[in-house]
């Protein structure tokens, strides 16, 4: 049971920081669509420059800033040059995708993994099943940060005057206008956390136990991630319950496999993939009566 | 209204020397857009402690003025004092610190957020960091303090109409405003609700503050307002008048623009109007020269003998939020005839124009030619013989970003029951109507875009007017055209009209509807409320629009039907 939630946690745990990620920009007024690609590249960078410096922490830092200034242009674009979010960002995952394969065989000369000297610290190796202590063990510093770094997005988002000039943006950009506001820059600010955030979900994935990084490894995490804000209604502890959902069904799958139930494979690896689109669905049904939740979906013009 | 005498006693020394910086002053005050003039050489002063009414017609430059009062718009000339120093223009923010805060018509709270969250986000003295409880606690307090009953922590989006415009009023009052200015304040109002915020508007009046209001609706002037201004045009047709000292005929006289005494001459009023004057007189001429046939026409339908073009009876729609709902509307036209529909807009003709085009839902019958049509879709109507000259003729009338040829030939091809298009075909006989009808165009792949709006109308009428029109819905056809387009535009469809067909003709301009109708409906509030003679004169008409008539019965009478349409469903 307890190294069942591990496997819950080690699939989640990236998937949260995307999310977060993916949540700022989406209450700043962007559907963040580039999240995979952002995603590809800060696992790629992290471990380019670990085995560059051979440190893992500037590997981490690297893979932010690269992030960062994706994020950057990604704003330029629809914010100054008033390119459609979705084909741009739709863009962005295919440039972040195809820019960390390229640049992997272009500087490694593999198309197969390329692996890192070292990973992200982990705190509790192993552990004897049966102690509690199984259910962090193996795991990444960075995912037992989440608690704190989803509470610190709480506060920043729902409790503090940033988040309501976030809010207002997203919600109703008149209203931050007219309070003294640019959208605008506000977008910019929210997709730099953002992008810093996505960095380190695509950090943690590929550093995080692997400690290596393979062409399409992220395997559709940054959509999922994204249906997680969606799912999650927009708000942090609803988007972190889904990416422990989509753990959840994730870590069934796997357990399938080990236990070997007489259940074809294809099933079970589709699982996390149909209970997603089943959720949402019940989540779209459950939000459309009670006018509330997704109501993101419509207020969220400009 | 001697609200200020009342509320004297409780500050008098304080309110004495902080009213100079709340006068609002404005010194020939100009605004002009491009060769548009949208004010003109306003001078007007506004005391604090006052409720001063600002009314006029649609496009009579209330908006403007509220914009340029605001600070939004920084006047083309003259000049915009608060306390005797000039106004900072440039924002929304830039104003409000300066203490002029406005009420939007269209309200300016996000949504999702709670009402403490909103007023927190438009509060200059804003925390970075609260706690949802403190910040509940504080608003909620103050919230109370200023008399208002609403709880803070109830989201936007659930909020009421009246509710919202508390928030607002709430948001404004939390600033240090010292000058408040509500844009139309009671327009998407449920008519209950009206009074209370009437009391809250001459109240804030009586604290001291100096309260404008943008108004269009008579009887709530004379009941809320100590002073009354009327634009028209543009230009101040009534400068600033205590409301003790006029009557409600002679303002409406002044909204309508018919200054003289009732029966005068329609040119003979101010010096804006002449152009558009001159233009309507033509049109009338025009009209009246060729008056015998439809004149003739009329007795025959009387007779029995021929079916109206249009029969429409117990016309409903349901709410929405950009017009009044229609109520029981009936309307014929009958051939030969051209029938105006007149009132303040909003009042129904946006929805009694898509429900006869067949666009929005509605209930009752629709009778085009003899035919019913009420359950057809647009394109059958269309068949019918029904066409239409939308009221934004580049957003409903033209798609701007296709070529003159297609927007012409789509006319055709909704006509013709055939699949494939004949392209060379299309563009010949775009070409042949497109210079009969005397459209200016480089080529006929030009986007439609690109073209004047008189030539857009010409390019409209080019499509709408062809043989097979029977019933011509023209909605405000010669607004913001210039005076020979317009004259154009009017003389064809007089000659629609005479050669046996119908025409509707919607216009909040008054001169055009006296000189092209054969008969003029009014409707208010989605009603049908009055059907008059185009010899009626100006202010019968407006009076039948607004509502208001000498001031004994139309204050209280009309507030319980006029606005109920304009509520959210």
């Amino acid at each position: 049971m307890f190294d069942f939630i591990a496997t819950v946690l080690r699939d989640a745990g990236p998937l949260l920081w995307v999310a977060l990620g993916g949540l700022i920009a989406y209450r700043a007024g962007v559907f963040h669509l580039g999240l995979e690609g952002l995603m590809a590249v800060g696992a790629f960078v992290s471990v380019a420059v670990t085995i560059g410096t051979g440190n893992v922490w500037l590997g981490l830092l690297a893979a932010v800033l690269a992030s960062v200034a994706l994020s950057v242009a990604f704003w330029l674009a629809i914010a100054v040059f008033k390119g459609n979010m979705i084909i741009v960002g739709l863009g962005l995952t295919t440039l972040g995708l195809a820019l960390a394969s390229f640049l992997q065989i272009a500087i490694f000369e593999t198309q197969g993994a390329i692996r890192a000297p070292a990973g992200l610290p982990i705190l509790v190796p192993s552990a004897d099943s049966s102690s509690p202590l199984a259910m962090i063990s193996g795991l990444p510093i960075t995912t037992l940060l989440l608690p704190i770094v989803t509470l610190a997005m709480w506060v920043l988002l729902r409790r503090s005057s940033f988040g309501l000039r976030v809010t207002a943006v997203g919600d109703f950009p008149f209203a931050a206008r007219s309070a003294g506001y640019s959208p605008s820059l506000t977008r910019l600010i929210a997709l730099v956390v953002s992008g810093a955030l996505i960095a380190v979900g695509g950090a943690e994935l590929a550093l995080g136990g692997l400690n290596s990084f393979s062409q399409d490894m992220t395997a559709g995490r940054g959509f999922v991630a994204f249906t997680a804000v969606i799912f999650g209604a927009a708000a942090v502890w609803g988007v972190a319950g889904a990416c422990v959902f989509f753990g959840i069904s994730t870590a069934i799958g796997i357990a399938a496999q080990l236990q070997g139930w007489a259940i074809p494979i294809q099933f079970v690896l589709a699982l996390p993939y149909v209970l997603t689109i089943v959720a949402v669905a019940i989540a779209a049904f459950v939000a459309r009566n009670r006018s509330g939740g997704l109501a993101g979906f419509a207020e969220l013009r400009d | 209204m001697s609200v200020t005498a009342d509320s004297a006693p409780a500050e008098p020394v304080s309110a004495h020397s902080v009213n100079v910086d709340r006068v609002l002053t404005l010194q020939g005050v100009s605004m002009r857009f491009g060769a548009f003039t949208a004010l003109e050489n306003v001078d007007v002063r506004f005391e604090p402690g006052l409720v001063h009414a600002v009314v006029g017609q649609n496009g009579a430059g209330k908006t403007t003025f509220s914009r340029v009062v605001t600070g939004i718009y920084t006047p083309s000339e003259g000049r915009v004092l608060l306390g005797g120093a000039p106004l900072r223009a440039g924002s929304v923010t830039e104003a409000r610190r300066q203490g002029v805060d406005m009420v939007h018509q269209h309200f300016s709270s996000p949504p999702s957020m709670t009402i403490a969250e909103t007023l927190e986000f438009f509060s200059s003295e804003r925390r970075s960091f609260f706690s949802r409880r403190g910040l509940v606690r504080e608003w909620q307090r103050r919230v109370d303090a200023l008399g208002f009953d609403l709880d803070v922590s109830r989201r936007i989006r659930d909020l009421s109409v009246p509710e919202r415009q508390s928030v607002e009023i709430v948001r404004a009052l939390s600033g240090e405003a010292r000058v408040i200015i509500f844009d139309e304040p009671t327009a998407s109002m449920p008519a209950q609700a009206v009074d209370a915020l009437l009391g809250r508007i001459r109240d804030l009046a009586a604290e001291g503050l100096t309260v404008i209001v943008v108004l269009h609706k008579l009887s709530e002037v004379f009941a809320v307002a100590d002073t009354v201004t009327v634009l028209n045009r543009g230009i101040v047709t009534l400068p600033k008048t205590s409301i003790a000292e006029v009557t409600a005929d002679e303002v409406t006289r002044h909204i309508i623009g018919d200054t003289g005494p009732a029966g005068s001459a329609p040119g003979d009023v101010d010096s804006g109007l002449e152009g558009d004057a001159v233009a309507v007189a033509a049109g009338d001429a025009a009209r009246r020269g060729d008056a015998a046939p439809a004149e003739e026409a009329r007795p025959a339908s009387g007779e029995g003998v021929r079916t109206a073009i249009l029969d429409v009876r117990g016309l409903s729609t349901v709410a929405s939020p950009s017009d009044a709902r229609l109520h029981e509307v009936d309307l014929v036209v009958d051939p030969g005839e051209i029938v105006g529909v007149a009132g303040v807009e909003g009042n129904g003709q946006l929805s009694l124009v898509e429900a006869l085009v067949g666009i929005r839902d509605a209930t009752g019958s629709i009778e085009l030619d003899g035919v019913e049509v009420s359950k057809l879709g647009v394109v059958e109507r269309r068949r019918h013989g029904l066409r239409v000259i939308p009221f934004e003729r580049n957003v409903e009338g033209v798609s701007s970003t296709s070529a003159v040829w297609e927007n012409h030939a789509l006319g055709e091809v909704l006509r013709s029951p055939r699949r494939l298009l004949a392209v060379q075909k299309l563009r010949a006989a775009a070409r042949r109507r497109l210079d009969a009808w005397g459209v200016s165009y480089r080529g006929l792949d030009q986007n439609a875009g690109e073209l004047s709006g008189g030539n857009v109308q010409r390019l409209i009428l080019a499509r709408e007017l062809d043989d097979e029109a029977r019933l011509i819905i023209a909605a405000q056809p010669t607004r913001g055209l210039d005076v020979g387009a317009i004259a154009f535009v009017q003389r064809s469809l007089a000659e629609l009209a005479d050669r046996g067909n119908g025409v509707l003709l919607i216009s909040t301009d008054l001169e055009e509807l006296k000189g092209l109708a054969d008969r003029i409906v009014v409707l208010r509030g989605g009603r049908h409320v009055a059907e008059l003679p185009p010899s009626a004169d100006l202010h019968e008409i407006g009076r039948a629009m607004l509502g208001g008539d000498g001031g004994t019965d139309s204050v209280a009478a009309p507030s319980g039907t006029e606005t109920l349409g304009a509520q959210d469903a």
